[in-house]
Protein backbone atom coordinates (compact mmCIF):
# COMPACT_ATOMS: atom_id res chain seq x y z
CA UNK A 1 0.00 0.00 0.00
CA UNK A 2 1.11 3.46 -1.03
CA UNK A 3 0.35 6.41 0.80
CA UNK A 4 -1.93 8.53 -0.56
CA UNK A 5 -4.45 5.44 -1.26
CA UNK A 6 -6.70 6.03 1.89
CA UNK A 7 -9.12 7.66 -0.82
CA UNK A 8 -8.75 4.27 -2.60
CA UNK A 9 -9.82 2.39 0.16
CA UNK A 10 -12.48 4.50 1.03
CA UNK A 11 -13.86 4.17 -2.43
CA UNK A 12 -14.15 0.64 -2.00
CA UNK A 13 -15.66 0.69 1.71
CA UNK A 14 -18.65 2.91 -0.20
CA UNK A 15 -18.94 0.37 -3.10
CA UNK A 16 -19.12 -2.71 -0.75
CA UNK A 17 -21.13 -0.85 2.06
CA UNK A 18 -23.59 1.26 -0.27
CA UNK A 19 -26.38 -1.29 -0.38
CA UNK A 20 -26.45 -1.77 2.91
CA UNK A 21 -26.64 1.45 3.52
CA UNK A 22 -29.54 1.10 1.46
CA UNK A 23 -31.10 -1.83 3.09
CA UNK A 24 -30.78 0.66 6.35
CA UNK A 25 -32.65 3.28 4.85
CA UNK A 26 -35.67 1.57 3.66
CA UNK A 27 -35.79 -0.24 6.80
CA UNK A 28 -37.31 2.89 8.32
CA UNK A 29 -39.87 2.69 5.95
CA UNK A 30 -40.50 1.82 2.46
CA UNK A 31 -39.05 4.67 -0.36
CA UNK A 32 -39.73 5.22 -3.66
CA UNK A 33 -35.92 5.52 -5.55
CA UNK A 34 -35.67 9.34 -6.06
CA UNK A 35 -36.37 10.16 -2.08
CA UNK A 36 -33.91 7.02 -1.45
CA UNK A 37 -31.22 8.37 -3.48
CA UNK A 38 -31.81 11.82 -1.83
CA UNK A 39 -31.71 10.32 1.62
CA UNK A 40 -28.12 8.70 0.78
CA UNK A 41 -26.87 11.68 -0.98
CA UNK A 42 -27.29 13.58 2.56
CA UNK A 43 -24.46 11.75 3.55
CA UNK A 44 -21.55 13.84 2.28
CA UNK A 45 -19.86 11.50 -0.82
CA UNK A 46 -22.08 8.13 -0.61
CA UNK A 47 -23.28 8.29 -3.78
CA UNK A 48 -21.65 10.29 -6.74
CA UNK A 49 -23.13 8.71 -9.80
CA UNK A 50 -27.52 8.67 -8.89
CA UNK A 51 -28.15 6.63 -11.62
CA UNK A 52 -26.18 3.60 -10.68
CA UNK A 53 -28.96 2.92 -7.51
CA UNK A 54 -30.88 1.78 -10.25
CA UNK A 55 -28.83 -1.49 -11.44
CA UNK A 56 -27.92 -1.84 -7.82
CA UNK A 57 -32.14 -1.88 -6.69
CA UNK A 58 -32.66 -4.22 -9.39
CA UNK A 59 -30.29 -6.22 -7.89
CA UNK A 60 -31.22 -6.83 -4.62
CA UNK A 61 -35.04 -6.94 -5.74
CA UNK A 62 -33.03 -10.25 -7.52
CA UNK A 63 -31.68 -11.27 -4.73
CA UNK A 64 -34.94 -11.31 -2.50
CA UNK A 65 -33.73 -8.44 -0.22
CA UNK A 66 -36.12 -6.03 -1.41
CA UNK A 67 -39.65 -6.35 -2.78
CA UNK A 68 -41.60 -3.46 -5.02
CA UNK A 69 -44.85 -2.36 -4.93
CA UNK A 70 -47.19 0.27 -7.02
CA UNK A 71 -48.51 2.99 -5.27
CA UNK A 72 -50.75 5.90 -6.12
CA UNK A 73 -49.13 9.32 -5.25
CA UNK A 74 -50.66 12.70 -4.68
CA UNK A 75 -48.88 14.75 -7.38
CA UNK A 76 -48.15 13.11 -10.38
CA UNK A 77 -47.80 9.29 -11.62
CA UNK A 78 -47.71 6.45 -9.22
CA UNK A 79 -44.69 5.51 -7.96
CA UNK A 80 -42.33 2.47 -7.29
CA UNK A 81 -41.63 1.98 -3.45
CA UNK A 82 -39.05 -0.31 -2.73
CA UNK A 83 -39.64 -2.21 0.83
CA UNK A 84 -37.22 -4.12 2.45
CA UNK A 85 -37.94 -8.24 2.82
CA UNK A 86 -37.05 -10.34 6.02
CA UNK A 87 -34.11 -11.62 4.16
CA UNK A 88 -32.99 -8.29 3.55
CA UNK A 89 -34.01 -7.77 7.15
CA UNK A 90 -31.56 -10.60 8.20
CA UNK A 91 -29.09 -9.75 5.53
CA UNK A 92 -28.62 -5.74 7.63
CA UNK A 93 -28.62 -7.00 11.01
CA UNK A 94 -25.77 -9.49 9.74
CA UNK A 95 -23.68 -6.46 8.38
CA UNK A 96 -24.94 -4.18 11.09
CA UNK A 97 -22.99 -6.09 13.65
CA UNK A 98 -19.89 -7.25 11.94
CA UNK A 99 -19.45 -3.69 10.35
CA UNK A 100 -20.02 -2.50 14.41
CA UNK A 101 -16.90 -4.62 15.16
CA UNK A 102 -15.15 -3.55 12.58
CA UNK A 103 -15.47 0.11 13.13
CA UNK A 104 -14.58 -0.52 16.99
CA UNK A 105 -11.35 -2.34 16.27
CA UNK A 106 -10.50 0.10 13.20
CA UNK A 107 -11.09 3.20 15.83
CA UNK A 108 -9.44 1.45 18.55
CA UNK A 109 -6.36 1.23 16.84
CA UNK A 110 -6.62 4.56 14.98
CA UNK A 111 -7.17 6.42 18.35
CA UNK A 112 -5.39 4.12 21.14
CA UNK A 113 -6.28 6.73 23.84
CA UNK A 114 -9.72 7.90 22.57
CA UNK A 115 -11.96 5.17 23.99
CA UNK A 116 -15.02 4.68 22.18
CA UNK A 117 -18.28 6.03 23.70
CA UNK A 118 -19.73 2.97 25.57
CA UNK A 119 -16.71 0.86 25.36
CA UNK A 120 -14.27 2.54 28.10
CA UNK A 121 -13.53 -0.05 29.64
CA UNK A 122 -12.71 -2.34 26.82
CA UNK A 123 -9.95 0.28 26.10
CA UNK A 124 -7.01 -1.11 28.08
CA UNK A 125 -8.41 -4.89 28.33
CA UNK A 126 -8.82 -4.42 24.19
CA UNK A 127 -4.94 -5.28 23.54
CA UNK A 128 -6.07 -8.95 23.36
CA UNK A 129 -9.34 -8.83 21.54
CA UNK A 130 -12.10 -11.46 23.58
CA UNK A 131 -13.81 -11.94 20.45
CA UNK A 132 -10.59 -12.56 18.44
CA UNK A 133 -11.67 -10.30 15.78
CA UNK A 134 -8.17 -8.82 15.06
CA UNK A 135 -7.58 -11.36 12.92
CA UNK A 136 -10.26 -9.97 10.49
CA UNK A 137 -8.07 -6.98 10.08
CA UNK B 1 -45.67 3.61 -14.71
CA UNK B 2 -45.41 4.72 -18.12
CA UNK B 3 -44.46 7.71 -17.57
CA UNK B 4 -40.62 6.85 -19.14
CA UNK B 5 -41.08 8.49 -22.25
CA UNK B 6 -39.16 11.31 -23.33
CA UNK B 7 -42.59 13.68 -23.81
CA UNK B 8 -43.52 13.67 -20.23
CA UNK B 9 -39.67 14.70 -19.17
CA UNK B 10 -38.76 17.16 -21.41
CA UNK B 11 -42.46 18.75 -20.87
CA UNK B 12 -41.01 19.99 -17.25
CA UNK B 13 -38.74 22.60 -19.35
CA UNK B 14 -39.86 24.94 -22.14
CA UNK B 15 -36.37 26.03 -22.90
CA UNK B 16 -35.30 23.74 -25.66
CA UNK B 17 -31.91 23.46 -25.01
CA UNK B 18 -32.79 22.02 -21.64
CA UNK B 19 -34.95 19.96 -23.21
CA UNK B 20 -32.58 18.82 -26.12
CA UNK B 21 -29.97 18.36 -22.93
CA UNK B 22 -32.95 15.29 -21.66
CA UNK B 23 -33.20 14.03 -24.71
CA UNK B 24 -29.72 13.65 -25.84
CA UNK B 25 -29.06 11.96 -22.23
CA UNK B 26 -31.94 9.35 -22.71
CA UNK B 27 -30.86 8.54 -26.34
CA UNK B 28 -27.45 8.30 -24.35
CA UNK B 29 -29.00 6.11 -22.37
CA UNK B 30 -31.11 4.05 -24.38
CA UNK B 31 -28.39 3.58 -27.37
CA UNK B 32 -26.32 1.66 -24.22
CA UNK B 33 -29.47 -0.75 -23.07
CA UNK B 34 -29.80 -1.54 -26.39
CA UNK B 35 -25.78 -2.51 -26.80
CA UNK B 36 -25.89 -4.27 -23.58
CA UNK B 37 -26.92 -7.79 -22.47
CA UNK B 38 -30.01 -7.17 -20.77
CA UNK B 39 -33.28 -8.39 -21.26
CA UNK B 40 -35.89 -6.40 -23.02
CA UNK B 41 -38.20 -6.29 -19.60
CA UNK B 42 -35.26 -4.55 -18.00
CA UNK B 43 -34.06 -2.37 -20.85
CA UNK B 44 -37.37 -0.91 -20.32
CA UNK B 45 -37.97 -0.53 -16.82
CA UNK B 46 -34.54 1.00 -16.55
CA UNK B 47 -35.51 3.57 -18.67
CA UNK B 48 -38.48 4.25 -17.34
CA UNK B 49 -36.86 4.58 -13.81
CA UNK B 50 -33.92 6.56 -14.95
CA UNK B 51 -36.87 9.34 -16.80
CA UNK B 52 -38.66 8.84 -13.88
CA UNK B 53 -35.79 10.34 -11.70
CA UNK B 54 -34.89 13.28 -14.17
CA UNK B 55 -38.47 13.82 -13.51
CA UNK B 56 -38.25 14.15 -9.95
CA UNK B 57 -35.39 15.73 -10.31
CA UNK B 58 -36.46 18.80 -12.31
CA UNK B 59 -39.53 18.45 -10.46
CA UNK B 60 -37.57 18.58 -6.98
CA UNK B 61 -35.66 21.82 -7.86
CA UNK B 62 -35.92 24.91 -5.93
CA UNK B 63 -37.69 28.02 -7.22
CA UNK B 64 -34.05 29.89 -7.85
CA UNK B 65 -33.18 27.06 -10.63
CA UNK B 66 -36.90 27.50 -11.88
CA UNK B 67 -37.20 31.05 -13.14
CA UNK B 68 -40.64 31.41 -14.83
CA UNK B 69 -41.78 27.89 -13.79
CA UNK B 70 -39.08 25.94 -16.29
CA UNK B 71 -35.70 24.55 -15.11
CA UNK B 72 -32.43 26.38 -16.18
CA UNK B 73 -30.17 24.72 -18.71
CA UNK B 74 -27.61 24.84 -16.11
CA UNK B 75 -30.05 23.17 -13.65
CA UNK B 76 -30.82 20.18 -15.63
CA UNK B 77 -27.09 19.88 -16.69
CA UNK B 78 -26.63 19.57 -13.04
CA UNK B 79 -29.45 16.96 -12.56
CA UNK B 80 -28.02 14.49 -15.47
CA UNK B 81 -24.39 14.97 -14.18
CA UNK B 82 -25.39 14.26 -10.59
CA UNK B 83 -27.27 10.46 -12.47
CA UNK B 84 -23.95 10.07 -13.97
CA UNK B 85 -22.82 9.06 -17.36
CA UNK B 86 -25.38 6.76 -19.27
CA UNK B 87 -23.07 4.01 -19.91
CA UNK B 88 -21.68 4.03 -16.70
CA UNK B 89 -25.18 3.20 -15.21
CA UNK B 90 -25.42 0.08 -18.17
CA UNK B 91 -21.85 -0.97 -16.97
CA UNK B 92 -23.02 -1.09 -13.45
CA UNK B 93 -26.31 -3.36 -14.40
CA UNK B 94 -24.20 -5.42 -16.47
CA UNK B 95 -21.25 -5.90 -13.79
CA UNK B 96 -21.46 -4.87 -10.21
CA UNK B 97 -18.01 -5.23 -9.93
CA UNK B 98 -17.32 -2.32 -12.26
CA UNK B 99 -19.80 -0.19 -10.12
CA UNK B 100 -18.88 3.42 -10.67
CA UNK B 101 -20.51 4.94 -7.32
CA UNK B 102 -16.99 6.84 -7.21
CA UNK B 103 -14.05 7.40 -9.75
CA UNK B 104 -13.03 3.58 -10.52
CA UNK B 105 -9.34 3.41 -8.91
CA UNK B 106 -6.47 2.35 -11.54
CA UNK B 107 -4.35 -0.51 -11.04
CA UNK B 108 -4.86 -1.25 -6.95
CA UNK B 109 -6.49 -4.02 -5.96
CA UNK B 110 -9.36 -3.26 -4.04
CA UNK B 111 -9.11 -2.88 -0.32
CA UNK B 112 -9.94 -6.36 1.15
CA UNK B 113 -10.27 -8.15 -2.58
CA UNK B 114 -8.22 -10.75 -3.93
CA UNK B 115 -4.84 -10.78 -4.86
CA UNK B 116 -4.41 -12.09 -9.07
CA UNK B 117 -5.51 -15.17 -9.51
CA UNK B 118 -3.13 -17.24 -11.47
CA UNK B 119 -3.23 -17.04 -15.27
CA UNK B 120 -5.19 -19.57 -17.61
CA UNK B 121 -1.58 -21.11 -18.24
CA UNK B 122 -0.50 -21.38 -15.10
CA UNK B 123 -3.95 -23.07 -14.41
CA UNK B 124 -3.60 -25.64 -16.90
CA UNK B 125 0.05 -26.45 -16.61
CA UNK B 126 0.37 -28.82 -14.09
CA UNK B 127 -2.20 -31.24 -15.33
CA UNK B 128 -1.25 -30.62 -18.73
CA UNK B 129 2.64 -31.60 -17.46
CA UNK B 130 1.47 -34.89 -16.40
CA UNK B 131 -0.98 -35.83 -19.06
CA UNK B 132 2.40 -35.26 -21.63
CA UNK B 133 4.75 -36.96 -19.42
CA UNK B 134 2.24 -40.01 -19.64
CA UNK B 135 1.07 -39.84 -23.44
CA UNK B 136 2.74 -36.99 -24.96
CA UNK B 137 5.36 -39.37 -26.04
CA UNK B 138 2.75 -40.35 -28.48
CA UNK B 139 2.71 -37.16 -30.43
CA UNK B 140 6.06 -37.82 -32.20
CA UNK B 141 7.79 -37.95 -29.05
CA UNK B 142 7.61 -33.84 -28.95
CA UNK B 143 4.70 -33.56 -26.54
CA UNK B 144 6.80 -35.35 -23.61
CA UNK B 145 9.55 -32.92 -24.03
CA UNK B 146 7.16 -30.26 -23.45
CA UNK B 147 5.15 -32.29 -20.57
CA UNK B 148 8.37 -32.43 -19.19
CA UNK B 149 9.72 -28.57 -19.81
CA UNK B 150 6.00 -27.77 -17.91
CA UNK B 151 7.36 -29.62 -15.17
CA UNK B 152 10.47 -28.16 -14.45
CA UNK B 153 9.09 -24.58 -14.88
CA UNK B 154 6.57 -25.22 -12.39
CA UNK B 155 6.87 -23.65 -8.98
CA UNK B 156 4.96 -26.59 -7.67
CA UNK B 157 7.24 -29.60 -6.80
CA UNK B 158 10.28 -30.24 -5.85
CA UNK B 159 13.62 -31.52 -7.71
CA UNK B 160 13.79 -34.49 -6.76
CA UNK B 161 9.70 -35.22 -7.86
CA UNK B 162 10.70 -33.80 -10.97
CA UNK B 163 13.25 -36.33 -11.66
CA UNK B 164 10.88 -38.92 -10.58
CA UNK B 165 8.44 -37.30 -13.12
CA UNK B 166 11.08 -37.89 -15.86
CA UNK B 167 12.75 -40.75 -15.07
CA UNK B 168 9.31 -42.70 -14.58
CA UNK B 169 9.50 -43.48 -17.27
CA UNK B 170 11.22 -41.46 -20.28
CA UNK B 171 8.86 -40.67 -23.30
CA UNK B 172 5.62 -42.44 -20.90
CA UNK B 173 3.92 -45.05 -22.49
CA UNK B 174 4.89 -44.47 -26.00
CA UNK B 175 8.33 -45.24 -24.80
CA UNK B 176 7.47 -48.05 -23.05
CA UNK B 177 5.85 -49.26 -25.86
CA UNK B 178 9.10 -48.85 -28.45
CA UNK B 179 11.15 -50.06 -25.93
CA UNK B 180 8.90 -53.71 -25.88
CA UNK B 181 8.81 -53.35 -29.27
CA UNK B 182 12.76 -53.28 -29.55
CA UNK B 183 13.16 -55.93 -27.41
CA UNK B 184 10.64 -58.49 -28.71
CA UNK B 185 12.40 -57.52 -32.50
CA UNK B 186 15.72 -58.53 -30.66
CA UNK B 187 15.15 -61.24 -28.19
CA UNK B 188 14.64 -64.83 -30.35
CA UNK B 189 11.19 -65.14 -28.69
CA UNK B 190 8.82 -63.30 -26.16
CA UNK B 191 9.05 -63.58 -22.05
CA UNK B 192 5.92 -65.66 -22.03
CA UNK B 193 4.27 -68.81 -23.44
CA UNK B 194 1.32 -70.54 -22.30
CA UNK B 195 1.52 -74.01 -22.34
CA UNK B 196 -0.42 -76.14 -24.87
CA UNK B 197 -0.76 -79.17 -22.69
CA UNK B 198 -2.22 -81.81 -23.66
CA UNK B 199 -1.21 -84.21 -21.57
CA UNK B 200 -3.05 -86.54 -19.76
CA UNK B 201 -3.91 -85.72 -16.26
CA UNK B 202 -0.37 -85.61 -13.80
CA UNK B 203 1.19 -89.07 -13.73
CA UNK B 204 5.07 -89.86 -13.06
CA UNK B 205 4.91 -90.53 -17.04
CA UNK B 206 8.24 -89.99 -19.17
CA UNK B 207 6.01 -88.83 -22.17
CA UNK B 208 3.90 -86.07 -19.59
CA UNK B 209 7.08 -84.11 -18.88
CA UNK B 210 8.07 -83.05 -22.37
CA UNK B 211 5.42 -80.77 -22.57
CA UNK B 212 6.45 -77.95 -20.34
CA UNK B 213 10.09 -77.98 -22.47
CA UNK B 214 7.97 -76.30 -25.83
CA UNK B 215 8.57 -72.94 -23.99
CA UNK B 216 11.69 -72.64 -22.28
CA UNK B 217 13.30 -70.81 -24.91
CA UNK B 218 11.99 -67.62 -23.20
CA UNK B 219 14.45 -64.61 -21.90
CA UNK B 220 13.98 -64.13 -19.12
CA UNK B 221 16.63 -66.29 -17.69
CA UNK B 222 14.84 -69.32 -16.20
CA UNK B 223 12.30 -66.94 -14.23
CA UNK B 224 9.25 -68.47 -13.76
CA UNK B 225 6.55 -66.83 -16.35
CA UNK B 226 4.36 -65.46 -13.57
CA UNK B 227 7.90 -62.99 -12.51
CA UNK B 228 7.78 -61.59 -15.82
CA UNK B 229 4.29 -61.19 -15.75
CA UNK B 230 4.46 -59.27 -12.45
CA UNK B 231 7.31 -56.83 -13.82
CA UNK B 232 5.24 -56.06 -17.02
CA UNK B 233 2.28 -55.00 -14.99
CA UNK B 234 4.46 -52.74 -12.67
CA UNK B 235 6.69 -51.07 -15.19
CA UNK B 236 3.06 -50.81 -16.86
CA UNK B 237 1.71 -49.08 -13.72
CA UNK B 238 4.51 -47.19 -12.63
CA UNK B 239 3.34 -44.25 -14.65
CA UNK B 240 0.21 -44.36 -13.66
CA UNK B 241 1.83 -44.30 -9.41
CA UNK B 242 4.02 -41.54 -10.57
CA UNK B 243 1.35 -39.12 -11.87
CA UNK B 244 -0.97 -40.06 -9.09
CA UNK B 245 1.71 -39.03 -6.82
CA UNK B 246 3.42 -35.74 -8.12
CA UNK B 247 -0.41 -34.91 -8.56
CA UNK B 248 -0.79 -35.68 -4.79
CA UNK B 249 2.51 -33.52 -3.84
CA UNK B 250 1.37 -30.95 -5.83
CA UNK B 251 1.96 -27.54 -3.77
CA UNK B 252 0.25 -24.84 -5.52
CA UNK B 253 2.01 -21.44 -5.06
CA UNK B 254 1.27 -18.04 -5.63
CA UNK B 255 3.13 -16.66 -8.63
CA UNK B 256 4.60 -13.66 -10.33
CA UNK B 257 1.88 -12.48 -12.64
CA UNK B 258 3.29 -11.81 -15.87
CA UNK B 259 3.51 -7.79 -16.67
Amino acid sequence: MEPGDARNVLTQLRRGTIEYCVLAVLAGSPEYAFELVRRLSEVDGLVTSEGTIYPLLSRLRRDGLVTTTWQESAAGPPRKYYRLTPAGGGALAAFTDEWSRFRDAVDHLLQPNAPAAGDREAHDDNRIDPRGDRSEL
Amino acid sequence: MTTGSTHEVTAVSSDPRAEALVRDYLGRLQSAVLGSPLTPERRAELMAEVSDHITDALGALPETDTPGGAPTEAAVRNVLDRLGAPEAIVAAEVSPEGSPWQVPTTGYPPYGGRRPGPTAFQRVRDPLALFLLLFGGFFFGVGWLVGGAFLFVSPSWRLRDKLLGVLVWPFGYAGLGIFATVAARTSTSSGFCTSTSTATPPAPDVSSTSVAETCTTSSSGGLPPWVGFLITVIVLVAPLVMAAWLWRTRRVVPEEQPA
